[in-house]
């Protein structure tokens, strides 16, 4: 974990300035009572068949020992994540860049936590305008379906024994005039997943699990689910280890 | 400050301006990327123009870039496949020339390729298949252009800064600045959805537009994005995407196949690459036909067919076999039905991507001279 430096001399400020260039956002919030921090995201399961796992999150709170929540506050830092939303980029070819962790800051000081609890998902109010004018990492078409859908929350696009699958989660029942116009008022089934975790989330790493993703490949037959989670044959199982089917629990992530 | 001086004073007796390129785009669109060393200016896209026009640049004098680009059809040719200066005929369906600005990768299937000016030097020198030719008669074409006084001028108000002016690195540097200036961004599709004008698109084209966008017929998920085609870079972009695409058009075949052309998999030899290729834009679709890589598919009605099958089934030629079953084939290719209605008000959206500004803008259009 980062942790607020020393008091130190303006000599060895100079010395240090390169490296501590890269952390000016955690370090001008030092002396306020916030602590910086990193939480840390990666796969769980063969990475080989990861040809895509984006996503975004927001709304991250690490929960003590006494059950109480301190939200964690984001830092800015384009093209990856801004003051409320983060982008995850856990797979791809060496060629694109990964982004395999959230900083910020969390009120208060210590580490010892207990759980995280974060949500996968754009907020409403800002998963629906122009991507081309919105601010990174809301500006990536790949993530992108139209103004009336959103954003895509989740993108998981997997290779497994030569055949390819995609499962993308978004917004659903989102009305507006066409797929070009925004929804004035929230999708029927917004989508986002609201994820609580248990373990030490400064020590550990949040995990998106494989497993249930190819399972759920081979029994839809490699037709891909980008869309009707609720009644698409090929979103079943998928959709089921999203944790957003009412009465079933989540299986796609783990803090270990 | 007196040296400083000096040379303006110079300057303004002789030295001639660069006069930066101005961007005209819709409101909040981010700017293509340049690359540094080839800083867009009027200048340049006027000798650009003047060369992408001129068949003194092909080494028989037959061929100009307009040739096979040709504005009236988005900058694409009416042919299935190109024709070489030699007569050589090219294996592939000559690309439009549509916001290429803002592309990532060049061609309709290469990873390599990553600025038009590298692309330049393909048509031009490339002899598999031949295309302009000018490999081993570079001095003969630079000689065409240094021995015109009006290429001189053009050349040195390009480029005033360089010792040696009629160069193919200025040359290719020349029209790939003038290829980035063609750009449409004027469609009933822009004024919709750019210029938030709800009545640039007829009901049956927003119809048309909703299933485009559907997962339905999933044709947004390849064709995504402003230019419909997921090769897209611009000032904001953190991550090109490169996605290339097997649609299912040719069988997978074990064996290869002389005179076949496996897209992707010539360039990097993975057998992975088989029969992969880019998905071009859309814009202006309506008016470079025919279709596909090898312009194997004559109108939209035949990719609407081909894309509602779920790919096509070859009984004769050279390769036949279910292009359907192609293992690699893109999982968002599923095939779809469409009501007679649906189908129309599909094509009334794609004629709403059509540009007429673009298509005839004089300012694209070949220099007086050379018409």
């Amino acid at each position: 974990m980062l942790r607020c430096p020393p008091r130190i001399s303006t000599g060895t400020l100079l010395i240090l300035l390169p490296a501590l260039a890269l952390g000016t956002a955690l370090l001008s919030s030092c002396g306020s009572g916030a602590t910086p921090a990193q939480i840390r995201f990666g796969i769980d399961g063969d990475v080989a068949s990861a040809k895509v796992l984006q996503f975004y999150v927001h709304a991250i709170e690490l929960i003590d020992e006494h059950g109480k929540p301190h939200p964690f506050r984001f830092a800015v830092e384009a093209p990856w994540q801004n003051e409320r939303v983060a982008l995850l980029d856990l797979a791809g070819d060496a060629s694109t860049p990964r982004r395999l962790a959230v900083s910020g800051t969390v009120a208060g000081e210590g580490d010892a936590y207990s759980g995280i609890r974060l949500t996968v998902g754009v907020p409403f109010e800002l998963n629906h305008s122009n991507p081309l004018a919105a601010a990174a990492p809301l500006d990536r078409g790949e993530m992108f379906w139209n103004w009336q859908s959103g954003h895509k929350f989740l993108r998981a696009d997997l290779a497994v024994a030569g055949r390819e699958w995609s499962f993308h989660v978004g917004s659903t029942g989102c009305s507006s005039a066409s797929a070009l116009r925004p929804p004035a008022q929230p999708c029927a089934l917004p989508n986002e997943m609201r994820i609580e975790l248990k373990g030490n989330p400064l020590r550990d790493v949040v995990r998106l699990r494989l497993e249930p993703l190819i399972a759920a490949a081979q029994t839809a037959n490699y037709v891909v689910c980008t869309g009707d989670y609720e009644h698409d044959p090929a979103c079943k199982d998928a959709y089921a280890a999203t944790g957003l089917q009412p009465g079933v629990s989540q299986s796609l992530w783990v803090l270990k | 400050m007196r040296a400083i001086l000096l040379v303006a004073l110079a300057c303004m007796s002789g030295c001639a301006r660069e006069t930066p390129y101005q961007w005209h785009l819709p409101p909040g669109f981010p700017q293509p990327r340049v690359p540094a060393d080839n800083a867009l200016t009027v200048e340049k896209v006027e000798l650009g123009r003047h060369l992408f026009y001129d068949k003194r640049l092909s080494a028989n004098g037959t061929q100009s870039c307009a040739s096979c680009h040709k504005q009236a059809h988005a900058f694409a040719e009416e042919a299935a496949i190109a024709t070489g200066s030699t007569g050589q005929k090219h294996h592939r369906n000559s690309m439009a020339l549509v916001n290429v600005a803002y592309g990532s990768t060049f061609t309709w299937a290469h990873s390599g390729i990553n600025t038009i000016e590298q692309h330049v030097l393909l048509p031009l020198f490339g002899d598999q298949p031949v295309e302009m030719g000018a490999a081993g008669h570079e001095q003969e074409i630079l000689a065409r252009f240094s021995d015109d006084p009006a290429y001189r001028d053009l050349f040195a108000r390009a480029f005033p800064h360089s010792n040696e002016q009629v160069t193919f690195d200025h040359v290719a540097k020349a029209i790939a600045s003038f290829v980035r200036t063609l750009l449409s961004f004027d469609s009933p599709f822009d004024r919709y959805a750019y210029y938030g004008d709800d009545t640039a698109l007829s009901e049956a084209q927003v119809r048309g537009m909703n299933l485009f966008m559907s997962e339905r017929l999933e044709c947004a998920h390849c064709h995504a994005g402003f230019n419909f085609s997921q090769f897209v870079t611009h000032q904001s972009t953190a991550v090109v995407e490169r996605a290339f695409h097997v649609t299912g058009l040719y069988p997978y075949s074990e064996t290869f196949i002389s005179g076949a052309d496996y897209g992707l998999y010539a360039v990097t030899g993975n057998v992975a690459d088989k029969d992969r290729f880019k998905a071009p834009t859309l814009r202006n679709i309506a008016h470079s036909a025919p279709y596909m890589h090898d312009g194997s598919l004559a109108t939209l009605d035949d990719v609407i067919d081909f894309y509602a099958a779920g790919g096509r089934v070859l009984t004769d030629g050279a390769r036949p076999g279910d292009g359907r079953a192609h293992p690699g084939k893109n999982p968002f290719i599923k095939g779809f039905t469409l009501t007679a209605q649906e189908r129309q008000d599909l094509l009334d959206f794609l004629s709403s991507l059509t540009d007429t500004r673009f298509l005839s803008n004089p300012a694209l259009a070949a220099p007086n001279a050379q018409k």
